[in-house]
């Protein structure tokens, strides 16, 4: 199974994202779901914390082509990535499908701000 | 700004702490007894110096080791450990400047100029205004017990200078400070934070003296 991620446009902070997350290779999957999320790292560490979230569709076959719309509020403190030498930080949108006893397959993209 | 404070120095009034901020909160409180344990241990030493000078038994018998009748170990021991007790407390409580004070704008954007007004600027003394963003970021750090090769790791929060400029203050006490647009923003996360903070400091002969208390700024994207 393999997703695209196709955003409408640049929202601002505090806004709304809207887009929508396309099979572009079908297959079978347990959850589809799309995240706002606040990945950081410094030299030693990484963690991401999600900020907003939807569950676009439960179980089920995905024929390809199949296209699933999403509307995300964009958190007020969301801001262009972030690099230094000792670590940075970066917004994104992630699209997921969870897969039984597969890899999940995933599509990233920067979370694109009006202004930033 | 008592010591157990001073963590949350970069932050202006208002900004809630983020999760890195509160862990070192608690760095903070539990390194705070290291400087008194110290200075107490040292004193005790002084104690059982001056009971070993004065020809008593001494409270650490331990410590022990006559030097021509004289407990000159126990002095020693006593100077090292107030010496390094000193050193704790310096650096939790770092020198400032008390005459100079700051007043700025709390909440500026990247690419703005902040306007930094210097209260109890002496009479025909250059102030210089420096603008620093710090970061603090997560590091792991490596230790190794005797005996032990493959040692233990400690995630601390170790903190740098990512970019700093200075400004002259005007006769007026007011400096301009212009916030790069291609740096980062305030940002309090749990792996790696971003604060601007606003000090003064006079010169006097070219010779900087120490700064005042920092002054927190918020910077938006």
């Amino acid at each position: 199974m393999r997703l695209a991620l196709e955003l409408d446009g640049p929202a601002p902070p505090g806004g709304e994202l809207r887009g929508r997350v396309v099979v572009a290779e079908g297959g079978t999957c347990r959850l589809l779901e799309v995240a706002i999320r606040l990945c950081e790292r410094s030299r030693d560490y990484a963690e991401e914390t999600v900020f907003a979230h939807a569950i676009l569709t439960r179980e089920g076959e995905r024929r390809d082509g199949e296209s699933f719309p999403f509307a995300l509020p964009v958190p007020v403190q969301a801001g262009p990535p972030v690099n230094t030498e000792w670590g940075g930080l970066n917004w994104e949108v992630r699209a997921r499908a969870d897969m039984a006893l597969k890899r999940d397959p995933e599509v990233r993209q920067g979370l694109p701000l009006t202004g930033a | 700004m008592t010591a157990r404070q001073r963590h949350l120095e970069h932050l202006p009034p208002g900004a809630q702490p983020g999760p890195q901020s509160r862990r070192r909160r608690s760095d903070v409180r539990i390194r705070g007894w290291i400087a008194p344990a110290l200075a107490l241990a040292g004193v005790l030493s002084l104690v059982s110096f001056a009971a070993s000078a004065a020809g008593f038994d001494t409270p650490i018998p331990d410590l022990r080791i006559g030097i021509g009748g004289t407990d000159l170990f126990s002095l020693a021991v006593a100077g090292v450990l107030i010496g390094i007790a000193f050193t704790y407390w310096r650096k939790a409580n770092p020198r400032r400047d008390p005459r100079v004070a700051i007043e700025l704008d709390r909440r500026v954007r990247r690419g703005q100029e902040v306007r930094a007004l210097v209260a109890g600027m002496p009479e025909r003394t250059a102030v210089e205004v420096s603008l620093t963003c710090r970061v603090h970021w997560d590091q792991r750090k490596r230790s190794s017990a005797s005996g032990d090769s493959r040692g233990s790791t400690t995630r601390v929060v170790a903190e740098a200078t990512a970019w700093e400029d200075f400004a002259q203050a005007s006769p007026s006490s007011e400096a301009h400070l212009r916030l790069p647009a291609d740096q980062p923003y305030s940002h309090e996360g749990s792996v790696i934070s971003f604060a601007w903070l606003i000090t003064a400091r006079t010169m006097v002969d070219g010779k900087r003296s120490r700064p005042s208390m920092p002054v927190a700024v918020w910077v938006d994207p």
